[in-house]
């Protein structure tokens, strides 16, 4: 039996390919995993190569033709094998008609004699397409498929005179949930199980982050710090004589701690941005994510450089508290000049953190993981806003952050 | 039981001969000089006084309608004039002799008895008592702006301004009038000075009267009663119930001593000779002269006289001997007052039915020219007399106008700015106070009752072990109608219960049986079949502070007492600018089985008249909760019973049927049966066929339905239907009222409105079918089945897997049908 070859995925979804060229002509042969064509994406080139060895017994598109991944463009087989009807084309008539609404007609007569006279097709009215024939949906089935996205067009009633109800509706988003396992040819259109209005933190994050990604020019340096000191030394304010009376200290509060204490020395990277002249500052008003179930939130430490680790702990520990509460108040989230994101306690090694607009750096930090050495290496990413500072002036402010890390115990000594 | 009136037949086999007696025509004759020592000269200018101002009162509408000023001051009336000029003698010699506590009861055309009942009123009334009356009425509105504007020295003058400002502004729809501009002039009623209404239904006024009558005879309360009624409306048939009813024999043969005697109204026969352009004697009656009716009603045949109702003296004569005929308890009294209306039916009367020469010669007879000419021959008054009255009659009318007719001070209502406001106008939505009612007089103790005791032995719940059990073990909904009314009138005096064969009988469907033991025949009577006096004798009862609870025998009879139960019960709260109460109970039988005039379900009809609540409970706990609190209301309510429960033990509520009074709020539904799937609202006894529905839901087809009885029509709370349907996204509705104008389309309409988004199928309404409801056998072609509810959810809401519909049509409207004109 003849074997497919396939457009490969491109890696995203729905990017259509265009066919450069054919290595192999029909009846040409083919070693598996060598090129038999070449395809050509928006970013790359690809090789195509045989799934087998064989000979080419169909070519299905030609040079410059369009061709969607996973798509059958050629077959291989024996010489002289047959080869199935175009299974593709079959797919997209059906699709068609099914769109139209109709059965399709037969395939080829019995007998395999051709009709006298080719029958005329009965006329069907082309569907308006400005204007799609009204569906017959209760009104709580409408309410509910727009809550959940469902396409009414695609669910099937089962009220009386085939309404749709609310019951088909909900349905219909299940079945389109569960199929996700089916090949993902065979999905049209994918289905969500739920849709989620874009309103209240939601929409302040998206607005904020669509804003930070379309106005600034952000870039993310990565670097390690030693993490082997800030670890030793919390280990031993853990088990101080004060520590029992004293706020509990996390890693978080560390670097926190150490940024504030690193970021004060960086005014070009502790700035924000406005094309009316960059605001650069000689205080740390520190903000930090606080993933909640209501959504992203990012408290403000005012003068994080000038604070005790004790104090810095507490005033953070509080923060984190109203906002999974629901009752951080806005001036708290306000006046930021630089941020911290730790995603390290969800295994995330290295991000790019967006930057908290206007301001021009952000700092992630990601999960410690030991070296071939037994050090313990703590993954920094600093994303800055390239409009305001230069790779080599981030650079050199990561690198003082991760000094900071290195020698958090000894940053107040002097 | 005692067998009070038994038939001989050989009494009734003898032959003989039935002598109607005389009947006196004008009567009455006597020298002024004797009414002078009768009444006074004071008294008898009064009366030429009283006749001015009465017809002033008139000229000024007259003239306002026709050339939209009076006296200098312009306006334009919009509504109606119904003058009686020329009627004046008439007006004020009824009134002359009255008491300001007795009622009188008027017409379409009653300005001349509104004014002239008032003035004599205030002649006679203690002062303080009458400034107590007048400052207190709708709150003082009306006071208020008489006491700024209309100030006088005199209170008799300041009383006078009173009752022109009050009825002027009523006439002009001030909401500072008589009935907060809601009545208008035709129906202008004061009762603190025993002015009720006045009715534009003709001879609307006579059950009215006669119910208020009736008051006065079974609470044993002084005073008369007057119905004023044009002669063309002797030929209608409520006129004709009321003379029945006044006259029927229980009241002086078998009442007891204390409340024994005819019924004490005056049927004042308004008789001018037209009906609008129609003449009765001659051509559209056949009795020749009024007064013949008389003799056709009771052995005194009525007291019936013709009087020459153009002259003040006879008319006052023939009330006075009304007075005697009454107070010696062999009332009613018909008077045949012939006087002429100079005037036309209304502003726009051309006069085309009669000649001027007969205009002419009743001119010349004009009362107040013929009264003043004979008190100036007589020394009575002098010569300038009649002018300076008439100058003061003219001032009098003239101030009051142009103070109604101020719109600053005289204001309208703003209907619909805030809808209490009529909500509260058209209902009170209050209870009478306990601690005002008297306990009730029964003849045995309530303990001692045996009927009570023998249900007091049945158990309270009609369920036992999960089967129902029957009506003679469990309490039924008959019992729990008895037990409301024993609890509710044995401690409330007030109410009296009458409706056709209700006393000994026991009502049709043995209801009453058993309360003729209880209650004393005053308080519990066998009325005429006369389904228009029953209600109208109810409403005036309830006008003059009763409580009236009385049947309808069938849902069907309700056209029989049409007027009365939608013009007159539904309209006086709020035709009175809701300052009357009209505590009011009708209990109407919805039928079965009896074909098309007896088994029609109107409550839907009746929700269609604004002013009625309409009750229709289901269970027996809450016929009897519902009927404790109508009857302890203070609003009219029809309540709608069904023949096919009454012997229904209680199967819905597990509480059962409470022993106490224990009230069932109005308005509110009840939860039948929860169900997450679909809702089924239902009225009536369509419950129990809904009940089965959904138990053959819940086993055939999975679906459980949630099961709301309406209980109450009007008023009725959305909240508990509107919370269900947004829970199931489905409503079926099922009555036994015909599918047209159903009740049910009306819930349907707001339902499908307020909860749109959340309807997964069109509210289904299902009915009895449009037509005439057939013979027993083939009545369950014409009324909701279960069946028809399964197939109305199959057909129309959520097709029900593998269910076979019925042949034939479902019991929903389609629009092929209405075309058929079904
Ligand atoms: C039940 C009813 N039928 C008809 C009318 C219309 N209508 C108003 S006045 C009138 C004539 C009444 O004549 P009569 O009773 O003699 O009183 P009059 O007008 O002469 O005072 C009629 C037919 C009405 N208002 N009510």
């Amino acid at each position: 039996m003849a074997t497919e070859i396939r457009i490969p995925t491109t890696g995203n979804a729905g990017e259509d390919a265009v066919l450069v060229e054919w290595h192999v002509d029909v009846g040409g042969s083919t070693r598996e995993g060598e090129p038999v064509l070449t395809i050509e994406t928006a970013k790359s080139t690809l090789e195509v190569v045989a799934p087998v060895d064989g000979t080419v017994l169909e070519q299905r598109a030609k040079p410059g033709d369009d061709v969607a991944e996973f798509s059958v463009v050629g077959l291989i087989g024996e010489p002289g094998e047959a080869t199935h009807p175009a299974e593709t084309h079959t797919h997209e008539l059906s699709a068609e008609a099914r769109a139209h609404g109709r059965s399709l007609p037969p395939e080829s007569t019995m007998g395999g004699e051709e009709p006298a006279e080719p029958s005329p097709e009965p006329p069907v009215p082309a569907p308006d397409a400005a204007r799609p024939a009204r569906i017959a949906a209760s009104p709580r089935a409408r309410r509910v498929a727009s809550a959940l996205g469902v396409d009414l067009t695609e669910v099937d009633g089962s009220g009386p005179l085939g309404r749709i109800l609310a019951g088909d509706v909900e349905r219909a988003a299940v079945d389109a949930t569960t199929a996700t396992d089916a090949p993902p040819v065979q999905s049209v259109v994918i289905q969500p199980s739920a849709v989620v209005p874009v309103r209240g933190v939601r929409k302040v994050t998206a607005q904020r982050m669509h804003a930070s990604l379309s106005e600034a020019a952000q870039v993310t340096l990565t670097r390690y710090a030693n993490a082997d000191s800030m670890l030793q030394w919390l280990d031993r304010i853990r088990t101080s004589p004060g520590a029992a009376s004293a706020p509990r200290v996390t890693l978080n509060d560390l670097l926190l701690y150490a940024t504030a204490r690193a970021v004060v020395g960086h005014p070009v990277l502790n700035s924000r941005f406005d094309w009316d002249g960059i605001r650069q500052f000689d205080r740390v008003n520190l903000g930090f994510a606080v993933d909640t179930e209501r959504g992203l939130f990012v408290p403000v430490i005012r003068d994080a450089h000038r604070l005790k680790l004790g104090e810095l702990a507490s005033q953070v520990h509080a923060a984190i508290e109203r906002a999974r509460g629901g009752r951080l108040q806005p001036d708290e989230m306000a006046e930021g000049t630089f941020t911290v994101s730790n995603l390290g306690g969800l295994g995330v090694h290295w991000f790019t953190p967006v930057l908290n607009a206007p301001q021009n750096g952000i700092l992630g930090i990601g999960a410690a993981h030991r070296d071939g050495d037994g050090r313990m290496l703590l993954p920094l990413s600093l994303t800055f806003d390239h409009r305001a500072l230069d790779g080599g002036a981030a650079a050199r402010a990561l690198a003082d952050i991760a000094t900071a890390i290195e020698h958090v115990d000894v940053l107040d000594a002097f | 039981m005692v067998k009070e009136l038994p038939i001989d037949p050989d009494d009734i086999r003898r032959s003989g001969e039935l002598k109607l007696g005389s009947i006196p025509v004008n009567a009455y004759e006597a020298p002024l000089a004797e009414e002078r020592r009768r009444y006074g000269d004071a008294a008898l200018e009064r009366i030429g006084r009283d006749m001015l101002l009465v017809r002033e009162f008139e000229l000024m509408l007259n003239s306002i309608k026709r050339e939209g000023a009076y006296l200098g001051v312009a306006y334009n009336h919009l509504g109606p004039a119904h003058l009686s000029i020329g009627q004046e003698a008439q007006a004020v010699g009824q009134a002359f002799t009255l008491d300001p506590r007795d009622k009188v009861f008027g017409s379409h055309r009653s300005h001349g008895e509104v004014v002239a009942k008032g003035l004599s009123a205030i002649a006679k009334a203690e002062p303080n008592a009458l400034r107590e009356d007048l400052t207190r009425w709708a709150g003082g509105e009306t006071w208020r702006v008489v006491r700024d504007l209309l100030e006088d020295d005199d209170p008799q003058q300041l009383a006078i301004n009173y009752l022109m400002y009050g009825m002027a502004a009523e006439t002009f729809g001030r909401r500072t009038g008589f009935n907060r501009g809601l009545g208008g002039s035709m129906h202008a009623f004061f009762p603190p000075l025993g002015i009720y209404p006045n009715n534009a239904i003709v001879g609307g006024s006579a059950p009215l009267a006669t119910g208020a009558a009736l008051y006065n005879r079974l609470r044993n309360e002084d005073g008369l009663v007057v119905a004023s009624i044009g002669d063309a409306s002797t030929g209608t048939g409520p006129v004709w119930e009321s003379f029945n009813f006044a006259s029927m024999g229980q009241l002086r043969g078998l009442m007891d001593e204390a409340h024994s005697g005819g019924l004490p109204v005056i049927f004042f026969i308004v008789n001018n000779f037209y009906g609008m352009g129609g003449q009765p004697i001659g051509e559209t009656m056949g009795f020749e002269r009024v007064a013949r009716i008389g003799a056709g009603v009771n052995p005194e045949r009525m007291h019936a006289q013709s009087i020459d109702g153009n002259d003040p003296f006879a008319v006052i004569d023939a009330m006075r001997q009304a007075r005697e005929h009454i107070e010696a308890g062999t009332g009613p009294v018909l008077i045949d007052c012939q006087t002429y209306r100079l005037s036309g039916h209304s502003p726009s009367d051309a006069s085309s039915y009669r000649t001027k020469e007969e205009l002419d010669r009743w001119a010349a007879a004009d009362p107040i020219e013929r009264y003043f000419g004979r008190l100036v021959d007589e020394g009575v008054v002098d010569g300038d007399r009649q002018s300076a009255l008439k100058a003061w009659a003219e001032q009098t009318v003239r101030a009051a106008l142009e103070v109604a007719i101020d719109d600053r001070v005289s204001p309208r209502m703003r209907l619909r700015d805030e809808p209490e406001v009529m909500a509260g106008l058209t209902f009170n939505s209050t209870s009478a106070d306990p601690a005002e009612a008297s306990a009730g007089e029964t003849s045995v103790a309530e303990a001692d009752l045996p009927h009570l005791q023998a249900i007091r032995k049945k158990s309270r719940i009609g369920v036992a072990d999960g089967a129902p059990m029957p009506g003679s073990k469990a309490v039924t909904f008959r019992d729990a109608i008895f037990e409301a009314i024993v609890h509710t009138t044995a401690a409330d005096d007030r109410i009296a219960l009458w409706g056709e064969e209700n006393r000994d009988w026991g009502g049709s469907f043995g209801v009453y049986r058993g309360l003729t033991e209880f209650l004393p025949r005053h308080r519990l009577f066998n009325s005429p079949i006369s389904e228009a006096a029953i209600i109208g004798a109810g409403v005036g009862f309830a006008l003059a502070g009763g409580r009236p609870l009385v049947e309808l025998m069938y849902a069907d009879f309700i056209g029989r007492a049409g007027d009365e139960l939608f013009n007159q019960m539904a309209k006086w709260q709020p035709m009175s600018g809701g300052l009357v109460q009209l505590p009011m109970v009708v209990r109407i039988s919805v039928g079965a089985k009896y074909g098309a005039q007896h088994s029609q379900d109107w409550s839907s009809m009746a929700t269609t008249v604004p002013g009625l609540k309409v009750l229709f409970p289901a269970t027996a706990r809450d016929a009897k909760g519902l009927l404790i609190s109508a009857l302890r209301g203070n609003d009219p309510v029809l309540f709608f019973e069904s023949q096919r429960l009454y012997d229904q033990p209680e199967v819905v509520h597990p509480e059962g049927v409470p022993v106490d009074a224990l009230p069932t709020p109005i308005g509110v539904p009840n939860l039948v049966r929860r169900g997450d799937d679909l809702t089924i609202l239902t009225v009536g006894a369509t419950l129990y066929r809904a009940l089965e529905a959904a138990k053959r839901l819940h086993e055939q087809y999975g679906i459980e339905a949630e099961l709301i009885d309406a209980r109450s029509l009007v008023p009725f709370e959305y909240d508990m239907l509107l919370e269900s349907v947004r829970k199931t996204g489905r409503l079926l509705c099922a009555s036994d009222a015909n599918l047209r104008g159903s009740w049910l389309h009306t819930v349907a309409t707001t339902v499908t409105a307020e909860a749109f988004d959340d309807l997964d199928g069109p509210v289904t309404v299902l009915g009895a079918r449009n037509w005439i409801a057939p013979p027993a056998e083939l009545e369950w072609e014409y009324f909701v089945t279960a069946d028809d509810i399964l197939d109305a959810v199959h057909e129309r809401i959520l097709p029900l897997s593998g269910h076979v519909m019925q042949p034939g049509r479902g019991g929903w409207a389609v629009p092929s049908d209405s075309a058929l004109g079904l």
